[in-house]
């Protein structure tokens, strides 16, 4: 196992080189000027040239990209044109909120996704099975936008117990709505996932023998047939917890959430040239991290996996 | 751990992130009576005086910096760092008087050094203000800030207490220009204006000082306790950022934030609820809403087809169905509550009139313009009305949103037929909408994103600024806009007014006429 995640984190480094560059050059092809957001209003074209110079942007494209990836080849992210603060600096301070959000969120998901997909399977063919699996269906189609401006309308300004938004004092309760909107598909997700895994196993032998052994329904269900269920769910509650980390911009805009997602958002509507690379090569950094923790999940869940061929050889 | 273990791990780790979460959710609610909560769209970019270019920043560098002056919240000059002024010489010299009581929040006084070093912060040849056309009408600024010089021939002190400023040529509206951000006054040793960011920013003496900074989620400032005017009721301001106006709504009626600026569409039912109309404060705005049309491109080279454009819009429709009538119709560009406004006879809505003057300019068939925009609710409405009229005259008008950065890309290099497009006043004169959005040294990025070049107008907005007496400055604004409005450069539209909710619990909010104008030193909340 070693071996095989040694192996993968090597890739990294090729795929993130290919990220950075399609990202250097997307920016690029977008309409708009950096330095036009950060002069305001009444400038002169001698102010754009002096700015224009000391960020470099006066020089040939490949030029550029030749320092992007010199610096990149430093870990040096570079520094924003819009707060002249170090890339990697603001990065670092805005990722833990993005990290706690989505934390929450994937136990959310796990939480219900799990818990009903579980109970749905059980109680196959039932109204619960049924009631279940509708709301489901409603929980994936419903826009995030939707789900949180409702959640806000209902919790903060009809009932007052939750706070509209922001990170507060950092206490749990600034953190359930906008954890709760975000984990809302993914949750409805996993609870179908869960629940067709679950249909396929306890179909399996080795369940009704330990019916037939006398074992109780709930340690039947939750003690054999849960754990081998769990494998294609692990892939979808990782892959979420990755599009959590990386792409909660609306979540965090509507609950006006310091994270991530609106730091990158505030970077590509100012053409905030360093920003948009540092935060799009953390993120897929992250992407990549997460992935290959929910492969090694894999091994561990399910010993029958072998992750490294030279193991599987033997 | 054995693979048996798994369920049992889980159930366990869940239970304890259930008793933390519980236990951490014990937190008290925002709602200290000595905090001030309000809320920015935006977040600043930058809080320094040479670096701040965005509304929320000029806003944050206004309470933590002083100037030589101020606006009131009626936008009112008035003294700050200096206590006094003299104009000498026509209008060539300004002689500041300091003010010998101000502090920096570091205890130090303000000087006459410090405002000179201040000044030739933004004007230094490596800073990377935008802002020095706040300042470069001073005598010897341009020199400095090309390195020829080593420092600015029209800056000097007499001793501690007296600023002299000696300008190139007289320049009337140079007093309000320096009460804006660009001009406010920072420690000697503050750092150059390079743009890159230091831990902390450079030391002010205005009424408040920064006390903490969590990036995209609030600023909080704190009383300056050396300045004598700090505020004794309330012990923080706290901005916070929120982007989304309904998100907005939501904390202002929770009671977690405490002066709401209505959205548009929202200001019916608020004006309309008993509860909430008496806290309601209002002001016309020092801002003008206008299309506008590149004169330099296509068929709106000609003057006759932009003034058929604005015959074929019935603003004063627009302005009862989109604001309630709470609009004036604009018949220039200079707001009503600034001096050089004058009523005027606005363009008839005449569809038929239009018709008839595109036919005498070669359009008997109308043509096709494109129409840009920024995305907003407010402004989809007023565009999506104008080219319902023009559909009328045989205009069509193609939308094309763009977001800020790339609308003012193209707007700026006249690659756009037309544009939909707001000015604020940074300081309260009709100089401000003049210059920038007419004279010919502008156009593009210097504001005149019409492309008008017109040798009279020029002559007349030059010749205000050397006005000493402002009536005779008011007189010659007032023809200068009469002027451009014959020329018609834009769809005019209309000057806004707004509105703010101020909760019941805030007691001797004043609402700016300019953003510039907050003060809040005397505010109490119960």
């Amino acid at each position: 196992m070693l071996k095989y995640t040694v192996k993968r984190l090597l890739f990294f480094v090729p795929i993130l080189l290919g990220v950075a560059t399609v990202t250097f050059f997307l920016i690029y092809v977008l309409p708009g000027d950096p330095v036009l957001s950060m002069v305001g209003e009444r400038y002169d074209q001698e102010t754009i040239d002096q700015l224009r110079a000391e960020m470099h942007l006066d020089r040939p494209i490949w030029v550029q990209y030749g320092h992007f990836i010199a610096a990149l080849a430093r870990l040096d992210l570079g520094t924003s044109y819009v707060t002249g603060e170090p890339v990697w600096d603001s990065v670092r301070e805005r990722f833990p909120y993005t990290f706690r959000l989505a934390l929450a969120a994937m136990l959310i998901s796990v939480l219900i996704g799990v818990g009903v997909g579980v109970v749905a399977a059980w109680k196959w063919r039932t109204p619960f099975d049924y009631l279940a699996m509708g709301g489901t269906v409603v929980g994936i189609s419903m826009p995030v936008f939707w789900l949180g401006v409702l959640l806000i309308y209902f919790f903060s300004m009809k009932l007052h117990v939750l706070p509209a938004s922001g990170y507060g004092d950092g206490s749990i309760r600034y953190m359930v709505l906008p954890a709760f909107t975000l984990a809302q598909a993914s949750s409805a997700y996993v609870a179908r996932m869960t629940r067709s895994s679950m249909l396929d196993v306890i179909r399996e032998q080795y369940i009704q023998t330990a019916r037939a052994k006398g074992v109780s329904e709930v340690k039947t269900i939750f003690g054999h047939g849960l754990r081998n269920a769990l494998l294609p769910v692990i892939t979808v509650v990782g892959t979420d917890f990755g599009s959590f980390l990386s792409g909660a911009v609306l979540t965090e805009s509507i609950f006006a959430w310091p994270g991530l997602g609106r730091f990158t958002l505030d970077a590509i509507l100012k053409r905030d040239i360093p920003a948009i690379q540092g935060a799009v090569l953390f993120m897929a950094a992250l992407f990549m991290t997460v992935n290959l923790v929910v492969d090694l999940a894999y091994a561990w869940v399910d010993p029958r996996i072998k992750l490294d061929r030279d193991e599987e050889a033997g | 751990m054995a693979h048996g273990e798994f369920p049992r791990y889980v159930a366990h780790t869940t239970l304890l992130v259930l008793i933390a979460a519980s236990l951490a959710g014990c937190g008290n609610p925002e709602s200290d009576s000595r905090t001030l909560f309000l809320a920015l769209e935006t977040p600043p970019n930058k809080i320094d005086p040479a670096l701040a270019v965005d509304v929320a920043g000029g806003q944050i560098v206004s309470l933590i910096y002083q100037g030589l002056v101020r606006f009131s919240p009626e936008g009112k000059l008035e003294p700050d760092a200096a206590t006094a002024w003299e104009i000498e010489d026509d209008g060539h010299r300004y002689v500041f008087t300091m003010d010998r009581q101000a502090r920096f929040s570091d205890g130090s006084a303000v000087t006459a050094g410090d405002v000179v070093s201040s000044f030739e912060r933004v004007l230094a040849p490596r800073s990377l203000s935008s802002r020095r056309w706040v300042l470069d009408r001073i005598r010897g600024a341009g020199e400095f800030s090309d390195g020829k010089t080593a420092s600015v021939a029209g800056l000097s002190t007499r001793g501690d207490s007296t600023v002299v400023i000696e300008l190139a040529e007289p320049f009337r509206p140079f007093i309000e220009l320096l009460g804006m951000p660009a001009a406010r006054i920072v420690h000697a040793n503050s750092g150059p204006a390079t743009g890159e960011s230091t831990d902390s920013i450079p030391v002010g003496s205005g009424m408040w000082m920064l006390g903490d900074w969590r990036r995209g989620d609030y600023v909080s400032l704190v009383p300056n306790r050396h300045h004598p005017e700090h505020a004794r009721n309330i012990d923080e301001i706290r901005y916070r950022i929120i982007p989304q106006a309904f998100t907005r709504i939501a904390e202002y009626e929770s009671g977690t934030l405490d002066i709401l600026k209505i959205p548009l569409a929202e200001l019916d039912r608020y004006l309309s609820d008993p509860a909430n109309s008496e806290f309601i404060q209002s002001r016309p705005e020092l801002r003008v809403l206008y299309i506008g049309l590149n004169t330099q491109r296509g068929p709106l080279k000609d003057v006759r087809v932009r003034r058929a454009l604005n015959m074929a819009v019935n603003v004063d429709q627009i302005i009862e169905v989109l604001t309630g009538g709470r609009g004036v119709r604009a018949t220039g560009s200079v707001p009503p509550t600034l001096g050089g406004y004058e009523e005027r006879d606005a363009y008839p809505y005449d569809p038929q009139g239009a018709r008839r003057e595109l036919s005498a300019a070669g359009f008997p068939e109308g043509f096709s313009i494109e129409v840009w925009q920024r995305d907003s609710p407010d402004g989809n409405r007023i565009v999506e009305a104008v080219q319902g009229y023009l559909r009328e005259v045989g205009v069509e008008v193609r939308i094309v949103k763009r977001e800020w950065s790339a609308f003012k890309e193209a707007v700026g290099q006249g690659k756009v037929d037309a544009f939909f497009l707001d000015w604020y006043a940074d300081y309260p004169d009709a100089e401000n909408f003049l210059f920038p959005l007419f004279h010919s040294a502008n156009v593009g990025g210097g504001g005149n994103r019409a492309f008008l070049k017109n040798a009279d107008v020029d002559a007349l907005i030059e010749r205000s600024h050397a006005l000493t007496d402002p009536e005779e400055a008011w007189a010659v604004y007032a023809e200068t806009d009469r002027m451009i409005y014959d020329l018609a450069p834009w769809i005019y539209l209309y000057f806004p007014r707004s509105f703010v909710l101020v909760s019941p619990r805030v007691l001797g909010y004043v609402y700016p006429a300019l953003y510039l104008g907050e003060d809040f030193s005397t505010i109490q909340k119960n």
